[in-house]
């Protein structure tokens, strides 16, 4: 039951205040998760990040650094923001959400079925995190990691913009939640690929990169459709695959069968990477 | 901790004492604010409990309220003015996108938020806006003319623009759009559904569901929860009515079984009743329901007709039978377990639990087999459908108090007298002890036809006096109300090379879950709406029930017909393939037309002889040319993507209107002092118009302005009896009450005028506005009223009538499909979908197209996505409106088109017949048999889901 709400004014009280009840609190961005009745856990003390006023976007010479509090909708209204992250927050069918739903809650969630993190992962994107020391940490450690900590911001080199990417996603019907998401990020040169990145959501518990798959990729012609299906299909662990269980962690694969989620995996890469490939250049 | 918040409230700043904890949408609820509504408990998915806050659109059941503290909050409640409604407001009125209305408060707000954003929005922005937002009942898709209309009259207020087809031109009324009347109350956000009539101080009462799927109740210790100071009382099957009934809401004698007491023995189902807690608050019941000590005798489930029916299943009935009348020769209650208790059948329904078989019946007409000797190509083809939810947006719901000694019920139901027959049956008090006022009703589906809740509430109000609601949440929902029976359809065709049909034979099995309830007439509507669109010689159909352990089955849109229209209508698609004939062709060939004889109605009585029938009107010809030209019938389209195939199909349906011979409905007409009109309808509006249907309907006949027509409708104390809004009865049933007494109100007008003026009757017309006109003078209502309402008057003039009939009114109906199926993927986009429908004369054109699209997309929604999946313990994995997959504004068809063909039927008021169930019957079949034009593969199970498709095609 919650007692109390907190509403601090900096990043330091927030994080005072976080160690003085540790996991008898709990940070309160859009509450989309937090306040839904799927959350699993109850709290007594909800620590409220909206005071930080952690919802600018900055576009400087070598960056865009997206506060962790900016709704999904202000990232789709951003000109700053890179277009193929508009297109992921776009997944996100409901306006409703996206108006409330912040960057910041959406990565501390880590959902493996985020129509978000896959592209953030292939961005390379980075967090600057408060653990309660400042430290800058590549997205894809923060969620093998999973260090306590408040997120500030996000932070994604021009330099990766300047590669190729893409996302998608399955999605059974408008408002159900993915069954599968993949990114891809790439480099073409004479239609040899360099340094692919491929991430893979919605399967298993954790989002998954699919490295056999990257470096078997690396330096050749990107290869047909049917070949990039049969490696995938082939990489996917056919263990992770089958669903486990229901509920806010897994929300996908309820209904599919395990066959069937390693092909459509396959395909979505498949898809995924010739659209990247397909792409004019940069995502800015 | 409580705490002050500052709000701006619908443009006044307001101070709030809350606490931390509260969400925003129960803070408003609190303050008065009924426009936020709950659809799904706070998990964020159906967008009901919209609010604008600080300029967007967001979920306030989402919000704790600390979180609004400083910002500014719109709602529903500050869009009219006064008694003005908004530009929105009315645009949504004239466009016919409000039914329920459960809904329409935060559509509308997302339409102000909107046009806010862009003036003149587009397509994908309108779907953008209201992407959020669950709607069960609309489809959506006047949802677009809506917005381009507020938006125009947000610039003029008197723009006006024609938002549905006309019909009937000799009519004022009847045929043309007009406000619903109900209307202006929905699109306020006033007080109008059950849980706005909750008084402070009411009890609530929770349910504890059984966790187990099949098991009898060793123990029960509810000592503990009694003792907790707010508890008022605890339900069990110790002490509850030791009464058995059936929760079906049909009329009496029932076909289904009492096959249930308030609370079992033994539980049937996860989530089934064990005990209800009523308590002072809606925290405490559910504290003390966690009190509850229960052991139970687990046993194994049967979750399919395959268990069902394999040797050696569990019992989910082991019963002692008895009939009141019919008892078999050779019943035999030996091997019956007194703690499975009692089934008692009002007359036999070939029922054998012990087999697990609930119901069973077969007839025909000619000779199956030497239809199928006559045969020059047979066909053979099994198809199943899964169960599906009916996810009414606002769940079910009651609101129980006394008042005078009187039991009160406020209730969201689709059948008022039913359920005060059922309620006071179980309580042992007479019927006029019970008054039932139906409330709006936030969807109902069939599943409402239902006694789901009342009776526990009741009784509990019954007994401690206190007033009661019970709610159940989403989950519960899911589980315990009520789904469509999963089926399995043997479909056998003969034929002659020719394309004509010399046999049918359908065999279903029907899944009914662990109550009888519709176990007879939901399989035998499968085969009575969809056999009789074939005119054949030989047809034969076996229908099989069964009992198992999976969430109970009932009533939805449809009632059946989908499942076997999704049979015989692929099996006809499959035929004509295999004769190498055109679909359509064969469609043509063996369709039923006007004056057709269906024999076949004899045999497919509810539990009884039907009554053959002779089809009096019939729009499938002008369906099929229309529906042919519109999609460019025979000529393949190609798609840039080597992927992509694309293919088109189509799909006959039929339903009926009402049950003749079985329904029946009553209303009353008076004429009032200043000469304006008062209806009392027996009729259950459940937010698809019948109240607009009825009111226009009087007001036609008395050519009487519709707003001098005031309407007060299902209430069992004040207006007569109907058996209520099931089987497609309201247009046919309910609006031939309404006319009926306004005819026989008519004449009494006709003969008090006579008398005022000196002239014989036969010589009067009534002319508009409520004026009797004679050769030598007229009189107006007004006058009339006075005449015959003062002392030496005959009294007020008042006309009560009763419509029954043995005559049918068909409705007939057309859906053609283009789908895209992406080869690789698996994935359908439905391009275009056409419902040609054959309404008779659409009294309220733009609600009937509403009633079309809700119900196609409904069912596009089991043919492609919805459906519940059950463990191997019989739970629900996905009993919420996230996994579920309910369609939103962006599951629609590309091109989504409803078009009225209209007919003029001799029996239904002013030509009318029903048009609320029909359209759910098209989708599966129409899309099957488009898939397979696209890729050569026949899905022969619903839904047809990217899996099923590769599996077909070889990919996986
Ligand atoms: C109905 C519904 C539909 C959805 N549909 C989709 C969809 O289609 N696709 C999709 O990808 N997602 C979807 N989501 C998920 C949604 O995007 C996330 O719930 C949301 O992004 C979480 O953000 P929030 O700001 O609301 O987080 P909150 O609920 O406030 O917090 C989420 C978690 O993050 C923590 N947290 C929040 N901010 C920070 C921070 N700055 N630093 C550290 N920890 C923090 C909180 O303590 C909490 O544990 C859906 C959610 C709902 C409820
Ligand atoms: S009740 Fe708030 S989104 Fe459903
Ligand atoms: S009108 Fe939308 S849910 Fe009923």
């Amino acid at each position: 039951m919650i007692e109390q709400f907190y509403k601090p004014g900096t990043i330091e009280e927030a994080l005072d205040l976080k160690d003085k009840f540790k996991e008898c609190a709990v940070f309160l961005a859009g509450g989309t998760l937090v306040n839904s009745k799927d959350f699993p856990f109850r709290y007594e003390n909800i620590i409220s990040l909206e005071g930080l006023k952690l919802n600018q976007i900055a576009n400087t010479q070598g960056e865009v650094r997206i506060g962790a509090l900016c709704t999904l909708e202000e990232l789709s209204e951003s000109s700053f923001v890179p277009h193929c992250l508009k297109e992921a927050v776009a997944q996100v069918v409901s306006r409703n959400i996206r108006n409330l739903a912040t960057a910041g809650g959406h990565i501390a969630a880590r959902k493996s079925c985020s129509d978000l993190l896959p592209l953030l992962i292939a961005l390379e994107a980075q967090l600057q995190i408060h653990t309660p020391a400042a430290e800058t940490m590549l997205l894809e450690v923060y969620l093998q990691t999973r260090p306590e900590g408040l997120i500030t911001e996000i932070i994604l080199q021009k330099t990766h913009l300047s590669r190729l990417h893409s996302a998608g996603c399955l999605r059974a019907s408008a408002n159900s939640r993915s069954t599968l998401t993949v990114a891809a990020s790439l480099q073409l040169d004479d239609g040899v690929v360099h340094d692919p990145i491929i991430v893979l959501g919605g399967v298993g518990r954790k989002l998954t990169r699919l490295t056999i798959v990257e470096t078997q990729l690396q330096g050749k012609p990107m290869p047909h459709t049917d070949k990039l299906v049969q490696l995938v299909r082939e990489n996917v662990e056919h263990s992770s695959c089958r669903p486990t269980c229901i509920g806010p962690c897994i929300w996908a694969g309820i209904e599919e069968d395990a066959d069937y989620l390693q092909y459509q995996a396959g395909m979505l890469v498949a898809s995924t990477l010739r659209k990247a490939c397909r792409g004019k250049g940069a995502c800015l | 901790m409580f705490m002050i918040i500052k709000v701006k409230l619908n443009g006044r700043l307001r101070e709030f004492t809350t606490e931390p904890a509260e969400r925003v949408r129960d803070l408003l609820r609190r303050e008065n604010i009924f426009s936020v509504r709950n659809g799904c408990d706070g998990q964020g998915s159906c967008g009901a409990c919209s609010i604008i806050l600080d300029g967007k659109t967001v979920n306030s059941c989402l919000l704790l309220s600390p979180q609004v503290d400083g910002k500014e909050i719109y709602t529903v409640e500050h869009l009219a003015d006064n008694q003005d409604l908004s530009a929105i407001q009315t645009a949504f009125l004239s466009t016919g996108v409000v039914q329920c209305g459960y809904c329409t408060p935060a559509m509308l707000l997302a339409t102000k938020n909107l046009l806010d954003r862009h003036a003149n929005p587009t397509r994908d922005q309108i779907k953008d806006a209201f992407s959020g937002i669950f709607c069960r009942c609309t489809g959506y898709e006047q949802l677009f003319q809506a917005v381009g209309l507020a938006a125009k009259r947000q610039k003029d207020p008197y723009y006006m623009q024609k938002t549905a087809p006309e019909f009937r031109n000799e009519l004022r009324v009847v045929g043309k759009s007009a406000p619903k009347v109900d209307g202006p109350r929905l699109v306020r956000g006033e007080k109008a559904y059950v849980e706005d009539m909750v008084l402070p101080g009411s009890c609530h009462l929770k349910m504890l569901g059984s966790p187990h799927a099949h098991a009898y109740i060793k123990s029960i210790d509810t000592a503990e929860a009694e003792s907790m100071p707010g508890v008022v009382m605890v339900i069990t099957h110790k002490n509850c009515p030791d009464v058995y009934y059936n929760q079906a809401g049909q009329g009496f004698p029932e076909p289904s079984p009492y096959d249930r007491k308030m609370f079992g023995h033994k539980v049937l189902h996860v989530g089934d009743r064990v005990a209800a807690v009523v308590a002072e608050s809606e925290a405490l019941s559910g504290e003390a329901l966690k009190k509850i000590k229960v052991e139970y005798e687990v046993l194994k489930p049967v979750l399919s007709i395959e268990e069902a029916e394999a040797p050696g299943a569990p019992v989910v009935h082991n019963s002692t039978l008895e009939y009141v009348v019919g008892a078999p020769a050779d019943l035999d209650n030996s091997s019956a377990d007194p703690r499975d208790g009692k089934i008692i059948y009002q007359f036999p329904i070939h029922a054998d639990p012990h087999k697990n078989i609930a119901a069973a019946v077969s007839g025909g007409i000619g000779d199956i087999e030497h239809g199928l000797a006559e045969a020059e190509v047979v066909f053979e083809g099994i198809y199943e459908t899964s169960q599906v939810q009916c996810t009414p947006l606002e769940p079910h719901v009651v609101y129980t108090r006394m008042d005078g000694g009187r039991l009160i019920i406020h209730a969201s139901t689709m059948v008022p007298w039913h359920l005060r027959r059922i309620v006071s049956g179980i309580l042992g008090i007479t019927e006029n002890k019970v008054r039932v006022i139906k409330e709006r009703v936030g969807g109902a589906f069939g599943a409402k036809q239902d006694i789901v809740v009342e009776e526990v509430a009741a009784f509990a109000t019954w007994v401690t006096g206190r007033p009661v609601l019970y709610r159940l949440n989403r989950t519960e929902e899911f589980i315990a109300s009520r789904t469509r029976h999963p089926m399995e359809v043997r479909v056998k065709l003969g034929g002659k090379k020719d394309g004509t049909l010399t046999a049918i034979k359908m065999d279903l099995k029907a899944n009914t879950g662990p109550y009888g309830a519709h176990c007879l007439t939901v399989p035998m509507n499968s085969c009575s709406k969809s056999l009789p669109l074939l005119l054949c010689d030989n047809v034969h159909f076996n229908v099989t029930t069964f009992y198992s352990n999976i969430p109970p089955c009932g009533a939805y849109q449809g009632y059946g017909a989908p499942q076997g229209s999704y049979a015989l209508q692929l099996a006809c698609a499959e035929m004509a393939h295999k004769l190498g004939m055109d679909h359509l062709a064969f469609l043509e060939k063996n369709r039923v037309r006007d004056g057709s004889m269906l024999e076949i109605l004899r045999c497919l009585g509810e539990g009884r002889e039907g009554i053959p029938q002779e089809v009096s009107s019939c729009g499938l010809g002008p369906a099929l040319a229309q529906g042919a030209e519109m999609i460019a019938w025979g000529t393949k389209q190609e798609s840039n993507d080597p992927d992509i195939k694309v293919g088109k199909g189509v799909a006959i349906i039929q339903q009926g209107s009402g049950l003749p011979g079985l329904d029946s409905a009553n209303a009353c007409v008076t004429l009032q002092g200043d000469g304006t009109l008062m209806l009392l309808s027996g009729g259950t509006d459940v937010g698809t118009g019948l109240d607009t249907l009825t009111t226009k309907i009087v007001s036609e006949c008395l050519a009487t302005r519709m707003s001098d027509v005031s309407l007060i409708s299902a209430d069992t104390d004040v207006t007569p009896y109907d058996d209520g809004a099931y089987a497609s009865a309201g247009t046919f049933f309910s609006g031939s009450a309404a006319l009926n007494a306004a005819c026989g109100l008519k004449e009494k007008i006709l003969d008090a005028a006579a008398k005022m003026i000196g002239e014989s009757s036969k010589d009067l017309v009534l002319e508009f506005p409520s004026t009797v006109k004679g050769k030598s003078k007229s009189v107006t209502f007004a006058e009339i009223a006075r005449y015959t309402q003062c002392g030496t008057g005959e009294g007020q003039l008042c006309s009560t009538a009763c419509f029954t009939t043995d005559k049918a009114a068909i409705p007939y109906g057309a859906h053609f499909v283009q789908v895209a199926v992406n080869t690789a993927t698996g994935e359908i986009k439905i391009q275009k979908y056409y419902a040609l429908q054959d309404c008779g004369t659409p009294i309220n054109p733009e609600l009937a197209l509403g009633q079309i699209y809700g119900g196609v997309l409904k069912t596009i929604g089991h043919s492609l996505f919805e459906q519940m999946i059950l463990d191997d313990k019989g739970r629900c994995l996905n009993a919420n409106l996230l996994d579920y997959r309910v369609p939103m504004i962006n599951d629609l068809p590309e091109d989504f088109q409803a078009i009225l063909v209209e007919t003029n039927d001799p029996f239904g008021p002013f030509g009318a017949k029903s048009v609320g169930e029909i359209s759910c019957n098209g989708a599966a079949p129409a899309i099957a048999s488009a898939i397979h034009d696209a890729t050569g593969v026949w899905i022969r199970s619903w839904p047809f889901t990217p899996e099923k498709i590769l599996k077909g095609l070889g990919k996986i």
